[in-house]
Order: C-alpha cells, then sequence, then structure tokens
C-alpha cells in the first residue's frame, strides 16, 4: 500500500470526524436553546395565568369574603376545562371547597411557583400540577394551578423530534462529510497520482486543472507552471550535455587521425607506436561514450519505432550468448544458456536494439563478476509473458544502489568505477523502455540478475 | 584507385584524402552536393565517400541521383548519425557500406577496399576459395588445410568465409561484426577478437605458416605473409 492510501484514509476518516463533529456542536447549541425558550416560555405563560386568576379570586375575597371566594371558585370549578386545579382549605388544611381532594404539603403559601403532585378529586388521579398557593386572613389558603401533563406531552414530544433530528443529522453529516471529503482527496489525488508518474519517469505529465477554477486549480496550475519549469531546465541540461558530446567528437575524430598517421608511420615494436596505440585506445573508449551518450538522447526521442518487426526471440537469446560465449570462457568465468522458451515464438521488437540490449547486460556481468564466476543467459515462458534472465554471481549491486545503476551516469560504488560514463544500463533501460519489455535488477544471491519481462499480448 | 569524397568538413575530407594518398591512392574533394553528383556523373571513379548532410543538395539525393543516372560506382555512406535508421536508409538509396562519424581511417580504407572486391568477386564461379594451402569448399562448407580437415562451428565458417572473400584485405571488427553477426552496435569489449583467436588456434596452429594475421590498429587479414 503506498503512501497516499494510508495518508488519505486517515484524512478521510478525520475530516468525516471534524465536519461531523462540528455539526454536532452547531445544531446541538440551536436545538437546545430552542427546547428550552419554547419550554420556559410555556411554563412562563401558564404560571402568568395563574397569577392573574389569583389575583381576580383574591379581589373577589376582598369584596365578599369566603362567600363570595367559594361562589366565585365553584363557578370557575364548573366552566374550568380539565386542565385547571383549584383548592380552598381552613387552616387546618381541611379542603374547603375545590376539585383537589386535600392540601398539598410541599407547597408554601408566599405564591411561588411550584411544581407538586396532587390528586383530583373528580377522577381520583395523581397529577403533575404547576401551581401558587396564597395564605388568606384569617388563616385560610388558596391554590390555584394547572395541569402540567399537555406540557409534559408536549416536552415529550419535542425531546422526541430534537433526538430525531439529532440522529438524522448525524447520518447526513456523516454523508455530507464523506462526499466533502472525497471531493477533496480526489484532488489531492490527482495531484499525488501526477507526482508519482513524474517520478517514475514521465516528466512530461501535467496535474490536470478543472473548469471550476477554485483553490485546487490555482494550486494545480502553480504546480504545472513549476513542473514546465523544472522540465525546462532538465531538457536544456540535456541539450547542453548532447550538443557538448556532438561538439567533442569532431576535434577527438581528428586527434584519433592524426594518432593513427603518426603510428603508421612508426616501426609496430617501437614504444612510441606503443604508446600511440594506447592513446587510440583511449580516444576510441572516449568516442564509443559519446556515441552511446548521442544514441541514448535519439532512442530517448523515440525515432526508432519505425523499425518493429517480428524477431524469433530464441535466435536473438541464441545468437547474442554465442557471441559471447569465447569471450566468457577465456576470462576464466563460465556461461550456461537454457533458453526454454518454443523456437517459433516471435515477438515485435527492433532486433538490432534488442541485441545491443542483450549484449551490455552480458557485457556488464563479464566486466563485474570476476574470475570464476558463472555467468547464467535463461529465459522462460509463463502464462502471459516470456522472461529473460542474465545473471551473475559476482558481488552484484547492493538494493539501495540497484535503482541508481539503471539512471543516467550512473555512479555505483568503487568496485563498480571502472570505465565508461556510466551509461550502459542506462542504455539498456531506454532500449527495454521503448519496446514496452520490463527491467528489474534482483539479488541473484549471490550475485546481479537483470530480469527482462516480455508480456505476451 | 581514385576516390571521390565528397564531404563539407574540410578536415574530415582532407585527412581521408591525406591517407588514402598515403597508401597510394588518388583522392578527390568536393564539398557540396550539385558539384559532387555532376563530378560523379562525369569522371570514373573506383568508389565515392558521400557524407549524408550536404549544402546545396543532400546525401540521399546524389546517391538516388547518381543510381537512377546509372552510375554503378560503389559508394559509402558517411554521416554523423549512427542511427539504424539512416543506415538503413542509405542502404535502400543504393549505397554499399555506411559509416558513422566519428570513424577511423582505416576502418574506412578497409570498407573501400571491400565494396572494390565486391564488384570484382561476383564473376568468380569456383566453389572453393583458396589461400596458400588452406581451402574452403562453399558447397559443402568444409575446410581443409594441406591434407588435414578443420571441423568448423557454423560461426567460425562464417568469419572464414568473409576473411577468404576479402583475402589480403584488411577486415576490421566492425565489419566482422556487420557481415557474421548481423549487428550495428561497438561491443565494449574484445569480444571478435576471441572469436578470431579461436578460429587461428584451427586453421593455424599445428602450421609454419601463420594466414590470419592481426593488422594492428586496423583489424585482421587473411593470406600469405608477404
Amino acid at each position: 500500500m503506498n503512501s497516499l492510501s494510508m495518508f488519505s484514509k486517515s484524512a478521510y476518516a478525520r475530516n468525516i470526524l471534524t465536519y461531523l463533529l462540528f455539526n454536532v456542536v452547531t445544531i446541538g447549541a440551536v436545538l437546545g436553546y430552542i427546547y428550552f425558550s419554547t419550554v420556559e416560555v410555556i411554563e412562563n405563560e401558564v404560571a402568568e395565568v395563574v397569577e392573574t386568576e389569583i389575583r381576580a379570586l383574591e379581589e373577589e375575597y376582598i369584596a365578599n369574603g369566603i362567600p363570595g371566594l367559594r361562589a366565585a371558585l365553584s363557578r370557575r370549578i364548573e366552566n374550568a376545562d380539565g386542565d385547571a386545579v383549584y383548592l380552598l382549605s381552613a387552616p387546618n388544611n381541611q379542603p374547603i371547597v375545590g376539585n383537589l381532594l386535600q392540601w398539598p404539603n410541599d407547597i408554601t403559601t408566599d405564591g411561588e411557583w411550584t411544581i407538586v403532585t396532587l390528586i383530583r378529586r373528580d377522577t381520583s388521579q395523581s397529577i403533575l400540577v404547576g401551581a401558587r398557593a396564597y395564605s388568606l386572613g384569617l388563616g385560610a389558603k388558596i391554590l390555584v394551578g394547572r395541569d402540567m401533563r399537555a406540557r409534559r406531552d408536549f416536552q415529550n414530544t419535542l425531546t422526541g423530534a430534537m433526538i430525531g433530528a439529532i440522529v438524522l443529522m448525524i447520518i447526513l453529516a456523516t454523508i455530507g462529510g464523506a462526499v466533502f471529503s472525497r471531493l477533496v482527496l480526489r484532488r489531492l489525488k490527482s495531484i499525488d497520482n501526477t507526482a508519482r508518474s513524474i517520478m517514475g519517469g514521465d516528466i512530461s505529465k501535467r496535474i490536470p486543472v478543472t473548469k471550476q477554477n477554485d483553490e485546487f486549480d490555482q494550486l494545480s496550475e502553480t504546480l504545472n507552471e513549476m513542473l514546465s519549469k523544472v522540465d525546462d531546465l532538465i531538457n536544456e541540461l540535456r541539450v547542453a550535455t548532447e550538443s557538448m558530446a556532438h561538439d567533442l567528437r569532431s576535434p577527438l575524430t581528428r586527434l584519433r587521425g592524426h594518432l593513427e598517421q603518426s603510428y603508421l608511420k612508426l616501426d609496430e615494436q617501437s614504444s612510441t607506436a606503443i604508446d600511440i596505440e594506447k592513446a587510440i585506445f583511449e580516444t576510441d573508449r572516449i568516442l564509443k561514450d559519446l556515441n552511446a551518450l548521442l544514441n541514448v538522447a535519439r532512442l530517448e526521442t523515440g525515432i526508432v519505432n519505425s523499425q518493429m518487426e517480428d524477431v524469433r526471440l530464441f535466435d536473438l537469446l541464441n545468437d547474442v550468448s554465442e557471441l559471447y560465449i569465447p569471450l566468457v570462457e577465456e576470462s576464466e568465468m563460465t556461461i550456461s544458456t537454457s533458453i526454454s522458451i518454443d523456437q517459433d515464438i516471435k515477438v515485435k521488437m527492433n532486433a538490432q536494439l534488442m541485441a545491443q540490449a542483450l549484449s551490455n547486460l552480458i557485457e556488464n556481468a563479464i566486466k563485474y563478476a570476476g574470475r570464476g564466476a558463472d555467468i547464467s543467459i535463461s529465459a522462460i515462458r509463463n502464462k502471459d509473458h516470456i522472461s529473460i534472465m542474465i545473471a551473475d554471481d559476482g558481488p552484484g549491486i547492493p538494493s539501495a544502489d540497484r535503482k541508481k545503476a539503471l539512471q543516467r551516469f550512473a555512479r555505483l560504488s568503487p568496485e563498480r568505477k571502472e570505465g565508461g560514463m556510466g551509461l550502459g544500463l542506462y542504455l539498456v533501460s531506454v532500449i527495454l523502455k521503448i519496446h514496452k519489455f520490463e527491467l528489474s535488477l534482483l539479488d541473484n544471491k549471490p550475485g546481479l540478475k537483470a530480469e527482462i519481462i516480455i508480456p505476451l499480448s | 584507385m581514385r576516390v571521390l569524397i565528397i564531404e563539407d568538413d574540410h578536415e574530415i575530407s582532407s585527412h581521408v584524402a591525406k591517407g588514402l594518398v598515403q597508401h597510394g591512392h588518388v583522392a578527390e574533394i568536393i564539398d557540396n552536393g550539385i558539384d559532387g553528383l555532376s563530378d560523379a556523373v562525369s569522371n570514373e571513379y573506383d568508389a565515392i565517400v558521400l557524407d549524408r548532410m550536404l549544402p546545396r543538395l543532400d546525401g540521399i539525393s546524389v546517391l538516388k541521383a547518381l543510381r537512377s543516372e546509372g552510375v554503378k560506382t560503389p559508394v559509402i555512406f558517411l554521416s554523423a548519425l549512427g542511427e539504424l535508421d539512416y543506415r538503413i536508409e542509405g542502404l535502400k538509396a543504393g549505397a554499399d557500406d555506411y559509416l558513422s562519424k566519428p570513424f577511423a581511417f582505416s576502418e574506412l580504407l578497409a570498407r573501400i577496399e571491400a565494396v572494390l572486391r565486391r564488384g570484382g568477386e561476383g564473376t568468380s564461379t569456383s566453389d572453393v576459395m583458396k589461400v596458400a594451402d588452406l581451402e574452403l569448399d562453399i558447397r559443402s562448407r568444409q575446410a581443409r588445410r594441406g591434407d588435414k580437415v578443420i571441423d568448423l562451428k557454423p560461426r567460425e565458417y562464417k568469419i572464414l568465409e568473409y576473411l577468404m572473400r576479402h583475402k589480403g584485405r584488411i577486415v576490421t571488427r566492425n565489419m566482422l561484426l556487420e557481415q557474421v553477426w548481423d549487428y550495428h552496435f561497438d561491443p565494449h569489449t574484445n569480444v571478435i577478437d576471441v572469436h578470431i583467436s579461436r578460429l587461428r588456434a584451427k586453421i593455424d596452429h599445428d602450421f609454419e605458416t601463420q594466414l590470419l594475421q592481426t593488422v594492428r590498429g586496423a583489424g585482421y587479414k587473411i593470406g600469405n605473409v608477404s
């Protein structure tokens, strides 16, 4: 699993959670406000009504005394809807008139709004009542209240509705968070994908820009501009390297020509001739490297596609191996070949380039495996691909360096510094890339194993 | 022999001309395509060294024009572009050989001599090629030296055949790689030398006269030591 999918998983969850938390807090606060203000307002209104009623009854008492109050109360009880409760009691708590069974113990007579449980006389039912009680003159007491069951019902309905709202909100917020997260991460993912393609060698890749012209698009455009700048710099460097290689070839050819002319005039055995021969050899090596560099450059521009043809892989492998058998044996190494693929299998390729790639890999093995080494060349056919392996049992390349070995101008450990500009394996990888074949350098335990995978379409 | 060099790089043309003269040949230099073409049509040359990139008329066009005029003079195509596509393009247009710059003069000389031989050799009807007491029967693919039959591997046979077809002439390592293996790239090892030394062990080992010689700085040659 790559790092982004891990990152995206955690960021994904984190985004959803943050979104959810934010929503819970906001909506919770709003609902809480609605709940308390609604319930409070209703209760206050009831308390107001009761207060007004008590005032009216008090006035009645002041005007007409207990008998007037009794008559008024009886009238009210008769006309009242089911919610209203009244009780006028004697100083010894003996009810005088009212629809309650008895005077409650836990109510004070200072007019404070109190919630108490009372028993109605008509239904003998215990009910929750919001009430105020006052002392009248001569120790009589009056209580006026409202049955609070309706309020309780409303409160319950409201609570139920709010719980429902919160559950719904959590579901919606989770979905919303997921969708939102996915949208954001999808944009990030497309940036990440592009970056990965570029790291994989496709420097021409750019981040897709949508028409929305949002912050992501602006970021993408900035990054794309940066990539173009980097691309330009790489190209400049490449062109500079190549034109340098190109320009160096003419003077080197002339130098070689002069050396050759002098050499031909000398006695082959003279020490000057031997020195000049060495100079010619060195010049040739530089020229070969420059040629390799220019060849790679030409291959990278992709002008060889016209030369693809059906080639018998079996013959190609045998021919290249056979070219190197005597050299390997002279170098005090052994070579074994096992080409176990059908002789008639044909693969579309540029035979010259593939021969060159195989030859480079074999020469590489000869160069670095050392005396006594065994070089093996093998090919097997798997279900959907052919695998070609060129392996040695020499010192190999440490796994950390293997990726580097396939790069241009690769410079590896001091043991592998012998000659050249480090283009050998790079050339191989460029050739294989043109063919869309895969190259990997593996551990042969001991030694290096280069594996070429040819997909069979 | 007379060689026409059509090349706009004066350093290269004079270097090639100087080398040819040193080896006893006559060289003519022309630095553009138009004049080169008219000179090649109106004069008799043994070989033409033709650059690919030329002012006024490019090498491929010169070559095509020459061939359509019926001029059969062997042409060695030169190019700074060593790419395979160009080699094939040059050969298709009628070139006899192709050499990419930079090249060693000895390589060019060997190739000029090889294309000359190719022109003259075609008339030989004999199935047996001979160099001193070494015989190669191209029908039975058998080699013998004196009364000793030499057992050759297929590739060794091909090398020997190529050397014997060019007996007395220098054959370079690259020519062998191209003609015997059909590989047009430069190996970074002395892979050809080892094949030659194995062949030499077979044909020269038990004999006093060494027929397969190494020409220092150039390549190999089969023939009597002169």
